[in-house]
């Protein structure tokens, strides 16, 4: 009887003892969590010495052997430079707005966070970022220091709390070999050479099986480029209207949608394509122009780089029928957690990314757009394709950096698309079926814009003059 | 020396609660604690603007509620329709399809060993590699439109991925991934059937379907009870299918497979009103457990 009760004490005790020494906060341990990031080198914080300091940072997307390489050799180059440790951490990006939220739940996780610049406003609004715009020009370069689409993103209302890493700069990517022969070498520079143009490849390469990429699933950055293009865009300028249905924007979408079904030029199967579908069919030659990053030449095979050498040029996307030229830039930013008990330092770090060398490595590990206008100066970016991609980073235009925009009114844009490929494929297309699509998806867009409490204070405000 | 006596059947409940003690706290830390601070959070107005300070947020009553079934356009509505539909059609297919192949199962014939084994293979692959590959099976120049048009049952393809048909293919997804559950029980439950009933019925000239219909179904009923209930539920609740196979993160998983769970997801994490999710998800585990209990005072009554 004494023996089981002993037994019974031992086997709970042993029990909760493991549990417990599972939650434990580990002194330096490799862990991998529920999102399958790893975590290097955590380290408790009261095992840091005065002269010690270390910060974390959180990137968001992948973990690839590129993206590793690049954080760990820009870390160890700001370590000889301060002696200040960073700490990383990969999180996917499908799970990290649950991280980001429960970080400022719980006012725990890094210093810095690496934002999708379409989330910025709204995390701003959380008030739980660090306001960075007295530090602008002194620990961080000024504004006429990053690319202006880049620029746009770091805040609003005369605000600044994000600084621009880089950029997710959507150039037109076309065959050029197959443009040359339509009779426009270099590309198209209007709608209308975009559509006659393609409508001549369409005719003389019928087994191109889509001539103009646009990915019907997934979110549809090509939205935004074809409303700027039109000089047109999401919200009005005081912030506290949507101006999804006015007439540029109706244009501009029909546009696109007549190269679906007039022209054929942009085929039916679009519609289950997602942006990476789009950009493996151009690398298998089954499409010929498509609004992509620099990150395009990530999926390609040797063999298909090889195949294509010298058939690939890039440039801006072209300008609309009222002139106006402009191509979505998204990418990311960096923002300051407010828990951040090591401010000082992480904003050290911050400013250390923005470098142009630093910006330059970034580009060549991963192949993303510096968002520093001098990175494009220097040597290794005025190879390849990167001289294209910096004619259309100045002519970035950006989604609304509004409070009411990331995860809110923006989830309507891949409603619109879906909306207007269901009524594609369906067979329910009519010559109304755009306008009346705008206009419900308008209505819901001022419903949001509403609930969130209409135009923010000084939305339109001026950049804050730099601190020199 | 003094002895204390403690009774035989108190110390195996000591023994009994001591065990499951660990179990309980588990549960109280993972389930009833959460489950609880949802249900306060879906009569508050917790958006990412307070996200911080859960609770301090504005009591309002039972304005989400309300907001979820009788708003004009109500979300909820619409997604516990698809959603309910979603639950028919699966356990009815998945059922006659689990029946008919544990009826083959149960026979015997050369290559049975092989027939049950394959049965199970959708039970053995993770779902999330079985509705990936049938993504790609549904795609426009996929497999599956590929053989539709070779036997001529239709002329163009078919745009499954894309608007109303989107219904289909997660309900295809989903009783890929459920049936074989109806084909195991069913099948060990026929097992258990003794033959003297059969060989009694066949002596006395029932035919196959009078013997299905007299012997077996009913032999097979508390299996059947079970697995409907499991598949019934987990179906209400499937979140996998339309995520995996119609695409997730920002990808808008159309209206017509717009389940009530990526609903509930959309609206918590990427509109981030989060008391408004909390809302239709209460609603949705009210409405689980009214069906379930529906359900069982059906069959309590029967018995």
């Amino acid at each position: 009887m004494k023996v089981r009760q002993i037994i019974t004490i031992l086997f709970i005790g042993g029990l909760m003892f493991s549990s417990l020494v599972a939650c434990g906060k580990p002194e330096e341990i490799d862990t991998q969590d529920e999102t399958g990031a790893i975590t290097e080198e955590v380290s408790d914080s009261a095992s840091q010495t005065q002269e010690e300091v270390t910060i974390g940072i959180w990137e968001l997307g992948t973990e690839t052997d590129a993206s590793r390489r690049y954080i760990e050799e820009a870390i160890s180059g700001f370590y000889e430079e301060t002696g200040i440790n960073v700490t990383y951490e990969f999180i996917s990006w499908d799970d990290a707005y649950n991280r980001i939220v429960a970080a400022i739940a719980s006012n725990e996780g890094a210093d810095i966070l690496q934002m999708g610049t379409t989330w910025v406003a709204t995390m701003i609004s959380t008030d739980a970022f660090v306001d960075l715009t007295d530090d602008i020009g002194t620990i961080f370069p000024d504004e006429d220091a990053f690319t202006p689409g880049a620029w746009a993103t770091s805040g609003f209302g005369g605000k600044v709390y994000a600084i621009p890493w880089f950029s997710d700069v959507r150039a037109m990517v076309y065959r050029s070999d197959l443009w040359a022969e339509a009779g426009y070498p270099n590309g198209p520079q209007t709608w209308e050479e975009l559509q006659t143009g393609a409508q001549k490849i369409h005719e003389l390469h019928p087994e191109i099986e889509s001539v103009i990429g646009l990915g019907g699933q997934g979110f549809s950055h090509y939205v935004g480029s074809f409303f700027w293009q039109n000089c047109g865009d999401f919200i009005s300028p005081d912030g506290g209207t949507a101006t999804f249905n006015v007439p540029e924007n109706v244009q501009a979408t029909q546009f696109w949608v007549d190269r679906i079904v007039d022209d054929g030029t942009v085929s039916l199967t679009n519609s289950e394509w997602t942006y990476d579908d789009v950009i493996a069919r151009f690398w298998e030659g089954d499409v010929a122009t498509m609004f992509a990053s620099p990150a395009f030449v990530n999926n390609a095979t040797e063999e298909q780089l090889a195949v294509l050498e010298g058939k690939i040029d890039v440039t801006a996307q072209p300008a609309g029928y009222n002139d106006c030229q402009y191509n979505f830039v998204g990418g990311s930013d960096l923002m300051l957690f407010k828990f951040s008990t090591h401010q000082e330092e992480a904003k050290q770090f911050m400013a250390y990314l923005t470098r142009p060398e630093i910006q330059v490595l970034k580009a060549q590990y991963e192949n993303d757009s510096p968002a520093v206008k001098a990175a494009y100066d220097l040597v290794d970016m005025t190879e390849g394709y990167w001289p294209g991609f910096a004619v259309a980073a100045q002519h970035g235009f950006h989604f609304p950096i509004h409070p009411a925009w990331g995860g809110n009114v923006e989830s309507l844009v891949p409603e619109l698309v879906t909306d207007i490929w269901t009524a594609i494929v369906s067979g329910d297309y009519a010559n109304s079926t755009v306008q009346n699509i705008l206009d419900a998806i308008n209505a819901d867009a001022q419903q949001k814009l509403n609930d969130a409490g209409g135009a923010p204070t000084n939305y339109d405000s001026p950049w804050p003059v730099p601190n020199i | 020396m003094k002895q204390r006596f403690v009774s035989r059947p108190h110390r195996n409940k000591t023994l009994a609660y001591s065990m499951i003690g660990p179990t309980w706290l588990t549960m109280l830390v993972v389930h009833f604690i959460p489950i609880s601070i949802g249900i306060l959070i879906s009569f508050r107005n917790l958006t990412k603007n307070n996200i911080s300070n859960i609770f301090n947020t504005t009591f309002i009553g039972f304005a989400n509620y309300y907001k979820s079934l009788f708003s004009m356009k109500s979300d909820f509505l619409s997604s516990l329709s698809v959603t309910l539909r979603f639950v028919i059609f699966t356990v009815i297919v998945s059922y006659l399809l689990g029946l008919a192949c544990a009826i083959i199962g149960n026979s015997k014939f050369k290559g049975q060993t092989l027939f049950r084994g394959l049965m199970l293979i959708p039970l053995i692959i993770p779902s999330i590699v079985s509705l990936t590959c049938l993504r790609f099976m549904f795609q426009q120049n996929g497999i599956i439109n590929f053989l539709l048009q070779q036997l001529q049952i239709i002329k163009d393809p078919i745009v499954w991925l894309v608007g109303k048909n989107t219904f289909y293919v997660i309900l295809v997804g989903n009783i890929w991934i459920r049936w074989p559950l109806y084909f195991s029980v069913l099948l060990s439950g026929m097992q258990a059937i003794s033959n003297e009933l059969y060989e009694a019925a066949s002596i006395d000239g029932a035919g196959f379907f009078q013997k299905l219909f007299y012997i077996t179904l009913p032999a097979l009923k508390e299996n059947t009870f079970i697995t409907t209930i499991l598949i019934a539920i987990w179906s209400f609740n499937d979140f996998n299918v339309p995520y995996i196979m119609l695409g997730g993160g920002y990808t808008s998983v159309p209206d017509p497979a717009n389940l009530v769970a990526i609903n509930i997801y959309r609206k918590a994490f990427f509109s981030l009103d989060f008391s408004y999710a909390a809302a239709q998800s209460v609603l949705m585990s009210l409405l689980s457990f009214t069906l379930i209990l529906i359900y069982l005072k059906l069959r309590k009554k029967e018995g």
